[in-house]
């Protein structure tokens, strides 16, 4: 295989010349800008999303809520990294922690950052956060607290991966959707099909 | 199946294409379907002129020094924890893949959405090997159902009607069920695809998916979808593939975000797909999910020899699909009329520099180069500027027709003979102008047969432009 490498790069190298390495337009130039929650609200439901704006302490309570206006069962699973909630608030909510199932209807999955300018949530996958959760249930419930929103996407990009890239940096921006079927727009094809944010604040 | 080199050809293929009433009923939705999309993303979206230059300047910059980004790239994914291969041809591609599945035991591999593997026949390779490959995007496991192949690159099944896939679904699903399901909407074949495929997501031991582009500075692969089928075919499976071709790294993740912003914009309309996943090796060692090797087969096919010559800018292509939703001819024909695996104008500009001239020449003639594609291509790839690249190799290796060369001989030789050239068509315009009586306009011309065959052909105004021109000053 390596014979396949020297035969390609060299004859990239024979058409473009050896040259000095170009310094590539660093990523890690763009700061952490901060970005306007309003505006970050108004693109995730343009994507499809509900959103909730509500205090960081609020979070079990908005969570009943939202499954018993949706008609779901009082049962969800939580990513480990929001299992200090204070879940036990809501003693009729079923909560299971870790990696979610065919059989989970719903999960509440965190958002490590939101990005104002496309109306994306951005999950940084880590032992505590699975990425799992994110796509197999029907209804995912993402939790992002306001001040982690920020302007644009190379701000997201180097936030995201400040020290070492994780294996997953998703960018989810409104539930999942085809338009597979005579070019119609439908909701819930592999991914969630519903995608409740809250937005928390201090 | 794409196997081997066959390449069904135009003439033939688009006139089956426009006697088609089931490719015609879904290519009229073309119009309120992605053309309306884009153009109002792009209204809605100020900054769409500077967002396409930045976009055209990272991949620029990419290919000047294509060699150094992929060598950047195979050294941040190895520190990563990942392995990359190269192979030149499909067919080491091919093995590659089959290798690295067969030494681990994979019986089931679970795929998301990838022109590269049509481009090298994976599927029908790995089901000889006794390998179940299971598509999972909607468009692919709609074809693969069906035996077909994509006819869009983004929309792989936009040929088929509802009608066809309810049959299709009938057919394939209803054997192990007792009731069959609701089959009335759009939205319940969705439903209905996606209880199907929930557990073959799990079944799989493998995954496999294509790359929208390759990130030097950090050794990552991007997958930019929207129904989620590619998140869960590389997070669930203990090890995931992609397969990519070369001159789809990109130096920096910033260079990323300008291909973004027109990617999705272009192809369905979005702002921004419902997903954009960064995958950088393997699960870490605290994580409690994704595969555990992570494996990036590099492709060339033929596109390292491209740069240099006037086609290289086909290599800033991002797969958007815009050029093939705004082609007239695309509209007529469809996909598969093209022959090969890329249809619509950017598969008559790539096609030849994959396949050769010989193979593919109908397909940079399949084009009025009324030049829709390269007003919206986010990527400013002259598409037009390409065909004519292609037809003039086409000529001079001589494989047009011996019609076709003595008309162009003619014409060459009026075209520098300004004098003659305008005494000729002068003398044309008025004779035909007097010839043609009331009606104004010819049911039968002599060397306009191919067009009076399906279409009247219109009397000329009685003299040429430049004589009215000169009248006029």
């Amino acid at each position: 295989m390596s014979a396949a490498r020297e035969r390609i790069l060299g004859r990239l190298r024979d058409r473009l010349g050896e040259g000095s390495q170009e310094s590539p337009h660093p990523s890690a130039a763009a700061s952490a800008r901060a970005g306007d929650v309003g505006v970050f609200c108004r693109r995730l439901e343009a994507a499809g999303a509900t959103v909730e704006r509500i205090p960081e302490d609020a979070v079990p309570q908005a969570v009943a809520q939202y499954l018993t206006q949706r008609n779901l069962a009082a049962r969800v699973r939580v990513s480990p990294a929001l299992a200090k909630l204070g879940w036990d608030a809501e003693p009729l909510l079923e909560t299971a922690f870790g990696i979610a199932d065919l059989d989970d209807a719903a999960a509440v999955v965190p958002a490590n950052l939101g990005v104002a300018e496309t109306g994306s949530l951005v999950h940084v996958s880590a032992g505590d956060n699975p990425t799992t959760n994110h796509f197999l249930p029907d209804h995912a419930i993402a939790v992002v607290a306001e001040d982690a929103v920020c302007a644009d996407l190379e701000a997201a990009f180097s936030a995201a991966s400040v020290s070492a890239m994780p294996r997953t940096v998703c960018l989810i921006t409104g539930p999942s959707r085809t338009g597979d079927i005579e070019q119609r727009i439908e909701l819930g094809a592999h991914g969630p099909r519903s995608l409740h944010v809250l937005v928390t604040r201090k | 199946m794409f196997d081997g080199r066959e390449i069904v050809q135009f003439p033939e293929a688009s006139v089956r294409a426009l006697g088609d009433e089931n490719l015609q009923a879904a290519l009229r939705l073309l119009g309120e379907g992605f053309q309306a999309r884009r153009t109002d993303a792009v209204e809605r979206f100020s900054e769409f002129e500077d967002a396409r230059d930045a976009a055209v300047d990272a991949k620029t910059r990419t290919l000047r020094r294509l060699h150094q980004h992929l060598e950047n790239f195979e050294a941040r994914c190895q520190e990563q924890g990942g392995v990359v291969h190269w192979a030149e041809t499909p067919a080491d591609a091919r093995q590659i893949v089959l290798e690295l599945l067969t030494s681990r035991g994979v019986r089931v591999l679970s795929k998301g959405k990838t022109m590269v593997a049509e481009e090298i026949g994976l599927n029908g390779f790995l089901e000889k090997h006794d390998i179940e490959v299971v598509e999972t995007d909607l468009g692919e496991y709609i074809i693969q159902l069906a035996e077909e192949v994509p006819s869009h690159i983004i929309a792989p099944a936009i040929h088929k009607t509802m009608p066809q896939v309810v049959e299709l679904f009938r057919q394939h699903h209803d054997q192990h069920k007792a009731e069959p399901f609701p089959r009335h909407t759009p939205a319940d074949l969705v439903a209905e695809a996606r209880a199907v495929l929930r557990r073959r997501f799990l079944e799989a031991d493998a995954g496999l998916t294509g790359a929208n582009f390759l990130v030097a500075e950090t050794g990552s692969s991007v997958i930019v979808t929207n129904e989620g089928n590619g998140d869960l075919t590389q997070t669930l499976p203990r090890l995931h593939i992609v397969l990519a071709t070369i001159e789809k790294v990109v130096p920096t993740l910033a260079d990323g975000a300008a291909i973004l912003r027109v990617l999705a914009r272009s192809a369905t309309g979005q702002d921004m797909s419902a997903y954009t996943t960064i995958s950088t090796g393997p699960r870490r060692s605290t994580d409690i999910d994704g595969p555990s090797e992570y494996h990036v087969v590099l492709l060339d096919n033929g596109r390292s020899s491209l740069l240099g010559t006037p086609a290289e800018e086909v290599l800033r292509c991002i797969r958007c699909g815009a050029c093939m939703n705004h082609c007239p001819v695309y509209g007529a024909v469809g996909g598969h009329a093209y022959g090969w695996v890329y249809p619509g104008p950017i598969g008559a500009a790539l096609t030849p520099a994959l396949l050769g001239v010989e193979a593919a020449r109908h397909l940079p003639n399949a084009s009025s180069l009324c030049g829709r594609c390269e007003e919206v291509c986010p990527m400013r790839i002259p598409l037009p500027k390409i065909f004519r690249y292609w037809r003039a190799k086409e000529h001079e290796a001589r494989l047009n027709t011996v019609r076709a060369r003595l008309a162009l001989a003619l014409w060459g030789w009026l075209a520098a003979h300004p004098r003659l050239y305008r005494l000729g068509t002068g003398a044309a315009m008025w004779i035909l102008s007097r010839l043609a009586g009331r009606s104004r306009r010819y049911r039968n011309l002599v060397l306009a047969n191919g067009w009076t065959r399906s279409r009247d052909f219109p009397a000329p105004a009685g003299r040429t432009f430049l004589n009215s021109w000169n009248r006029r000053s």
